[in-house]
């Protein structure tokens, strides 16, 4: 299943949307009609029109645990619940959403970051869900429909560009170090959580900022981001996943049918094996690439078959290269990404260009 | 004068806001100006007499039927003091609850960023007891509590 439908259609009220991930977050003002569409799930009346893709469930905050744990397929829904913010919340929501082929659609203004001083005990991550899975509830009157909440400006080929920040601090950050040779590239020094103040810390606000965060998992964080820096000249990358959905939308694997087939039905692969796309892409980019001499492992340093011509370092060696698929004499960056989703990065990217010194 | 908590919810907070609402509700609050105005600017409905209201969607209907946002503002407006859960309120309620609080103590909890205007009203920080008087004031304030609890 790629896209789960929901529509409800009654004589007074109107509602139709799609979503493809597992966890999504639904907010805005106040009297849109989320109390009226609740009253309409639960109600079974002829008269309701109701095409859903998943049979629906709405959780309280007593019985929200028992019904993730034991229903199966199901949509459900949490209506300004106060546990989502709970560490218990998170643990169930790594355990059962996955395992139960469960779609969540939250109804709360709160993010789901859990609350530092949570009384459970035991580390516990914040829950990964997507930026672009948090929407507003829009209506005419009658008819209800979903708005992405979020829209930031995107960064295109036609921006200026003086300092890129990445969240990643290994692979992600040594590769657009490299790509955006004509720019100065730092990272958080602290993940997703440490852009913000990264940047507040720099005294930036003069310059055009590119911001490269993974938005398959920036939306405990979006929020802040968005609140904290609206006075900063700020862009992002349009529609990107994270650094390994790049790579995988590069010409390495432009030919490769298992890729192709992935990316033809991606929340179908993506929902089934995890809670979020970012750890899909994370394993599905390691997982193809096992057994070349192009490996990628999340978190590790980046091997330089992605940055550096073929033959041209010492880790590729004659004999290495004669069981390897590449064989790319040309500049790796611009082979990689030219025609691609991200070629206009390579706007910033100068060949036989020394790395740009800092200014900041 | 606005009073903004961020950190954890109190005992004495109203977070139920449904159920506290639809349990004390009394027919004279709907027949008062200001909740009156309150149901108009949020649910875009006209409270006509005592608990009779009507929606443009769905016609004649209960104060039950009212938005969460909707109920918590008319909260603060009813009650002596109130302390209320605020994040369940939406941006279209601040006008609002600016409003009820340049009149009166208002109590609220915030565990999100309400879209205060840029200027032009008055807060303090429960926590730090800090005024705040700008948009961009608030969201430094609460990012710097809330981080550092």
């Amino acid at each position: 299943m790629n896209t789960i439908e929901f529509e409800i259609i009654s004589n007074q009220y109107v509602c139709k949307f799609y979503f493809e991930r597992r966890i999504n977050v639904i907010k805005g003002d106040s009297g849109t009609g989320k109390t009226s569409l609740l009253e309409l799930v639960r109600d079974t009346s002829p008269d309701i029109v109701k095409n859903i893709s998943l049979d629906v469930l709405v959780a309280d905050d007593l019985g929200w645990r028992a019904l993730m744990t034991a229903s199966k397929n199901v949509i459900i829904i949490f209506d300004d619940s106060n546990v989502i913010d709970s560490a218990e919340f998170a643990k169930c929501c790594y355990e059962y959403v996955v395992k139960n082929n469960l779609y969540l659609l939250i109804f709360n203004r709160e993010s789901l970051k859990i609350e530092q001083n949570s009384e459970e005990s035991g580390y516990m991550p914040h829950i990964s869900y997507s930026m672009d899975s948090i929407y507003r509830l829009c209506n005419d009157g009658i008819n209800h429909w979903l708005e992405p909440f979020y829209n930031l400006n995107a960064f295109n080929q036609s921006s200026k560009l003086d300092i890129c920040i990445t969240e990643d601090s290994s692979g992600g950050f040594e590769f657009f170090d490299k790509l955006l040779n004509a720019v100065s590239v730092e990272h958080s020094d602290g993940g997703k959580s440490a852009i913000v103040d990264k940047i507040e810390r720099m005294s930036i606000k003069d310059k055009n900022i590119l911001v490269i965060f993974d938005r398959a998992a920036f939306g405990c964080e979006i929020e802040k981001f968005v609140n904290k820096l609206r006075d900063y000249n700020i862009t992002v990358l349009d529609s990107y996943e994270c650094f390994e959905e790049l790579l995988l939308r590069s010409n390495l694997f432009i030919n490769n049918q298992k890729v192709t087939h992935v990316f033809n039905n991606l929340s179908a692969y993506a929902n089934k094996y995890c809670l979020s796309w970012e750890e899909f892409f994370e394993k599905f980019l390691a997982y193809i690439t096992t057994e070349k001499p192009y490996k990628y492992s999340h978190g590790k340093k980046l091997r330089e078959c992605y940055f550096e011509e073929c033959g041209s370092f010492p880790f590729c060696t004659f004999e290495l290269s004669q069981k390897c698929d590449l064989n790319i004499k040309e500049s790796k960056l611009d082979w990689l990404l030219k025609d691609t989703k991200y070629s206009y990065l390579l706007t910033f990217h100068e060949k036989n260009l020394a790395k740009k010194m800092s200014a900041f | 004068m606005l009073y903004i908590h961020v950190g954890q919810i109190e005992r004495e907070c109203i977070r139920t806001i449904d159920p506290y609402f639809n349990r004390n509700k009394s027919k004279d609050w709907f027949n008062r100006d200001d909740v009156k105005r309150i149901i108009k600017n949020i649910d875009l409905s006209v409270a006509v007499k005592d608990e009779y209201i009507e929606s443009p969607v769905f016609g004649g209907m209960s104060p039950t039927k009212l938005s969460t946002g909707c109920k918590a503002v008319i909260l603060m407006a009813v009650l002596e003091k109130p302390y209320i859960y605020a994040t369940k309120c939406g941006d279209n309620c601040v006008t609002d609850i600016l409003e009820i609080a340049s009149k009166k103590d208002v109590h609220i909890t915030l565990h999100h960023i309400m879209q205060f205007p840029e200027s032009g009203f008055e807060a303090v920080m429960a926590e730090s007891e800090k005024k705040i008087c700008t948009f961009g004031g608030f969201v430094d304030e609460y990012y710097r509590i809330r981080d550092n609890f």
